[in-house]
């Protein structure tokens, strides 16, 4: 068993477990509210993980002295991720573009009543609303635009942390030549190669099973581009942290870190997918 | 299927290019709305009113729907969909009917999909006939005035034994009906979008299915 050997190497036993124990039990919960529950609570789950992740972000900026409009950009934030749970779907841009309009206008006239007029607590406070807010509201939109918003939405995250999990394993026991020595020194070009070739093989497993109507060659394309953009997503946070210099996002998932360095990589592939299933759209 | 001539014109090519994309798309939308179980689909593929069009467009339309009537035969019968024709007959060039009539009879025991094209159909034709035929029934003595029903007349229409529509789709943004199936959309959910035919993917079929899955209908009622 030389892949626990290395494995334990990395991190300690305790910690792996406690991961372990915290998947059993959210990933069940995640997949029976994105099946059987109603729409509106998968929305509200979204919501909850936007608001949550925003948090985490102001938090990890405000330990770094860092500027930042903390409590309006979760609610702004969150605001924008709502948005797109409202409207029909002839535009389903509308609300969600108007949510973005009122934030920028509220963000920037913040110094008014905040009492400090710092452009760099505007800048960090619309950074987070685009990236969590905006991109995150993707999830709701990719789940209610499709009568099989479900199989898309399973599709996406198997894909996703099919991908991410081979990048880890691969990484951490073969892995020797850094990727990106700068933002996140632990992973390697033999992890990203990993996890291209794990994402196309799941998105292959995963189409026959939940996009039948969808061709092979929408899944090796889908599944190229997930595991391109999904790594791309979680240099795009390390990068963020580092800049704070902290390691994990916050606490609240045992085991894991933070929400949002569980939801790295699907803030990239929401949208990533969405375009795909705009362009091809056979499910 | 509105906006084949505007996408070409668009674009710099003729009308007639428009039209071939147009099959394209419906091809598309077939697959598209078998792949989720949808039971029914009228195309209106063309009116009692688009023979006013130019000659020569009118003529490329109807050698480019004998063509493909045929070419599409193998697929509907892979896909069990069983294709109907709505319309009057009449005035239809013999070559195009009979293309028509052969692929019908084909797949009259498929039990999949039923899709129905309406062509060379106008939804006042359609109710003149059918209050034609009532009248023939009343002057027979079959039936009586007073029992005429909302089953009698719909029972008299082209589409006697198909459902009413849930979701009537029209593209290119225009905001009337056209004279379709004026019967049988009276409670049928509108989705009107500004997509030409020929750019109508997949993805906006199911928009447009997401959308109704989230309307209130209430039939009159509250």
């Amino acid at each position: 068993m030389a892949t626990t050997a290395s494995l334990t190497l990395e991190i300690p036993r305790l910690a792996l477990l406690k991961r372990l124990l915290s998947t059993l039990v959210l990933l069940p919960l995640f997949l029976l509210i994105v099946v059987k529950a109603p729409g509106w609570i998968f929305n509200a789950l979204v919501v909850i993980a936007s608001a949550a992740a925003l948090w985490e972000l102001t938090r990890m900026l405000q330990r770094a002295s860092r500027p930042v409009y903390a409590r309006l950009g979760v609610v702004a934030g969150a605001g924008v991720t709502a948005a797109f749970a409202v409207g029909g779907m002839t535009d389903p841009f509308m609300f969600p573009a108007f949510a973005v309009v009122v934030a920028v206008g509220v963000i920037l006239a913040a110094p008014v009543w905040q009492g400090t007029a710092s452009s760099e607590a505007t800048a960090t406070t619309l950074l987070a609303v685009m990236y969590i807010g905006w991109l995150l509201g993707y999830g709701i939109l990719l789940h209610r635009s499709s009568p099989r918003g479900d199989d898309l939405m399973l599709f996406l995250v198997g894909v996703t942390w099919v991908g991410e999990t081979a990048a880890y394993l691969v990484g951490s026991t073969v892995g020797h030549h850094k990727l990106a020595p700068v933002v996140s020194p632990r992973k390697t070009l033999e992890g990203a190669a990993a996890q291209i070739v794990a994402s196309v093989l799941a998105a292959m497993v995963l189409r026959a099973w939940l996009l039948p109507s969808c061709g092979a060659a929408v899944a090796v394309a889908a599944g190229t581009l997930l595991g391109i953009t999904g790594q791309v997503g979680d240099l795009a946070e390390s990068a963020i942290k580092r800049s704070v210099g902290t390691k994990e996002s916050g606490g609240l998932i045992p085991g894991h870190g933070g929400v949002l360095d569980r939801i790295d990589s699907l803030l990239f592939n929401l949208p990533a997918f969405y375009y795909v299933w705009l362009a091809v759209g056979c499910a | 299927m509105d906006g084949n001539g505007r996408w070409a014109t668009s674009r710099g090519l003729p009308r007639v290019a428009g039209h071939a994309e147009g099959v394209t798309a419906a091809r598309g939308l077939v697959r598209a709305a078998d792949a989720v179980g949808v039971r029914y689909i009228t195309l209106y593929a063309f009116s009692t009113e688009n023979w006013n069009r130019p000659e020569d467009e009118v003529s490329t339309l109807m050698r480019l729907l004998e063509e493909s009537i045929y070419r599409e035969l193998p697929e509907l019968m892979e896909r069990n969909v069983r294709l109907r024709v709505i319309g009057r007959p009449h005035g239809v060039p013999l070559p195009v009917r009979r293309g028509i009539d052969h692929v019908v009879h084909e797949t009259r025991a498929n039990t999949g999909l039923t899709l129905l094209m309406a062509f060379n159909y106008g939804g006042r034709d359609e109710l003149l006939d059918a209050f034609r035929a009532l009248a023939r029934q009343v002057r027979a003595g079959e039936l009586a005035p007073e029992d005429i029903g909302e089953a009698h007349v719909s029972g008299a229409l082209y589409t006697d034994g198909v459902p009413d529509p849930d979701l009537l789709i029209r593209t290119s943004g225009e905001m009337r009906i056209s004279n379709f199936l004026l019967w049988q959309i009276a409670y049928t959910e509108l989705w009107i979008t500004p997509i030409l035919w020929p750019d109508f993917r997949a993805a906006d079929l199911y928009r447009a299915i997401a959308d109704f899955q989230q309307r209130n209908r209430r039939f009159g009622g509250v």
